[in-house]
């Protein structure tokens, strides 16, 4: 197989969710020396959003995504040790703080973000769900984190996206932190109210985000 | 026949609804034929960005002989974000979803939401069409994915939940429903609890009055967007 047919594959069996299937493929990935992040962005990545995509138009049902996602993260399992090796060479691309929000218990886009963004060669500290407003900031504070990433998957929950950004304000150190959010039903107007530094569509959509901010700091 | 069709096209309010609301609709509107109520499935609000253009298709159908179009359904991740309203005024409970309705108004659902976040709620909507976790799990998962998988995946997007709500209406099916909750709850291992709910909400849809802090109103033209709910 040449590099091109292993990133498709990769690809479909994320699709396919066939677990062990993707990690055989990812370990070809390493044997062949394809690079790691290309891997993940071209291949694993891709088949997340082509079945997020089949999800939103109910042409695949919650235990496709999940297998999907169980899929993305055993290929991921045996990836993680060759970017970890990069990493120290690499310089660090910042520290990513993510979590649902106050009242909101759907993780799986949010599990999604996360595992992508860790691959993607930041590092990644994930709260879970229905996180306070106020543990949010001060597990930022704590981890001295560059970016907080906030997931809202329903409109309820939304305005605790807004609380946090308000609670940093109010605390003097909005500026020491970049806010991203995202979730369903969020969208760049809501981002803009709120005064949020920045909102993605999608996983893939999080790395662009979360690079172009980085890149900002430095 | 010829009936039904003069029935159908009489002037009067239309109210289009999700399916899910159908047992407290019809309980609130207690055989009155002065509103006709179409019903919409449920199965719908896991699609949100699918639900406008369809709830768009049945306002102009009905645009035509309503007196007024009232909406039975909360903003739903924005599935009504670009409906507009036609020839007559549009009226929308201004709720976030259906939950707010069952409990009587989104202050309960606040409050409720609150006290436990990771709380699955039931209602005889909901358990009618086996969209309770039990329900997904027998007739929607076990065929499809096999004992495995199926009961793999029904844990996994339930595992940030810890409660099982019955949002007790005095339905007479509470009954069942109660039964029904209670093998979710040993089901999926978690607590049971009963929140009580009310018909107010659904007898506002169905008779007014259309208060302002409860109810959006659109004029012909108007479009509802997600910040009218802000
Ligand atoms: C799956 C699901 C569930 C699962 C949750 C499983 C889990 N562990 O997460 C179950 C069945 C348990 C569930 C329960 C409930 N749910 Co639910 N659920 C959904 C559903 C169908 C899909 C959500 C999802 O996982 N999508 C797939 C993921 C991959 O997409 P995503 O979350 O949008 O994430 C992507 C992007 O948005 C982005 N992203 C996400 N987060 C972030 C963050 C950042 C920073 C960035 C940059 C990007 C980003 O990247 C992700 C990957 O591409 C939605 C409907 C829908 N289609 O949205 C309803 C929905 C969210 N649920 C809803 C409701 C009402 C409930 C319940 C209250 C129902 C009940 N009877 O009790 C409960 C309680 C929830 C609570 N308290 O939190 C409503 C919410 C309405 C509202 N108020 O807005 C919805 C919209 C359904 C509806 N139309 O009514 N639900």
């Amino acid at each position: 197989m040449d590099k091109n047919q292993i990133l498709e594959k990769l690809a479909a069996v994320v699709m396919d969710g066939t677990e062990d299937e993707a990690k055989v493929l990812a370990q070809a990935v390493v044997a062949n020396k394809i690079d790691p992040l290309e891997a993940i962005e071209q291949g694993l990545s891709k088949g997340m959003e082509i079945i997020g995509g089949r999800f939103e138009r109910g042409e695949a049902y919650l235990p496709e995504l999940l297998m999907a996602a169980a899929s993305f993260n055993a290929a991921m399992a045996v990836l993680k040790p060759e970017i970890e090796a990069q990493k120290k060479q690499l310089v660090k691309l910042g520290k990513v703080l993510i979590g649902t929000v106050k009242g909101d218990v759907h993780s799986i886009g949010k599990d999604i973000v996360a595992s992508v963004l860790d691959t993607s060669g930041f590092d990644v500290v994930d709260m879970g769900v229905d996180n306070p407003s106020l543990n949010i900031i001060q597990q930022a504070e704590k981890i001295q984190a560059d970016v907080i990433a906030l997931s809202s998957v329903m409109t309820t929950t939304m305005p605790a996206q807004k609380e946090v950004i308000d609670t940093l304000k109010e605390m003097g150190i909005r500026q020491k932190y970049f806010v991203i959010i995202g979730g369903g039903p969020v969208n760049p107007e809501w981002a803009d109210r709120i005064g949020a530094d920045g909102y993605g569509k999608s996983a893939i959509d999080a790395v662009a985000l979360v690079k172009g901010l980085m890149a900002k700091k430095k | 026949m010829e009936s039904i069709k003069h029935l159908q096209t009489l002037k009067r309010p239309v109210i289009i609804a999700c399916r899910v609301m159908e047992p407290e609709l019809e309980a609130a509107r207690a055989g009155s034929q002065a509103v006709e109520i179409i019903y919409l499935e449920q199965g719908l609000h896991r699609t949100p960005k699918k639900l406008p253009e369809i709830i768009q298709e049945r306002i102009d159908q009905a645009a035509s002989y309503a007196t007024v179009i009232v909406l039975g359904y909360g903003l739903c991740s924005n599935g009504l974000v670009g409906v507009t309203a036609r020839r007559q005024k549009l009226i929308v409970p201004r709720c976030h979803d259906c939950i707010s309705l069952f409990l009587g108004s989104p202050a309960r659902y606040d409050a409720v939401f609150r006290d436990h976040p990771g709380t699955f709620y039931l209602t005889p909507g909901w358990v009618k069409h086996n969209n309770d976790p039990l329900g997904t799990y027998q007739v929607e998962y076990l065929p499809r994915y096999g004992k495995k998988v199926a009961l793999w995946a029904i844990r996994e997007s339930l595992k940030n939940f810890t409660h099982i709500a019955l949002i007790n209406s005095g339905m007479p099916e509470s009954e069942a429903l109660r039964r029904r909750a209670l093998e979710n709850a040993e089901f999926l291992n978690m607590t049971y609890i009963e929140i009580e709910g009310n018909l107010s909400y659904f007898e506002k849809i169905i008779r007014g009055p259309y208060k302002t802090e409860e109810f959006l109103h659109l004029q012909p033209g108007e479009t509802i967007t997600q910040s009218q709910y802000f």
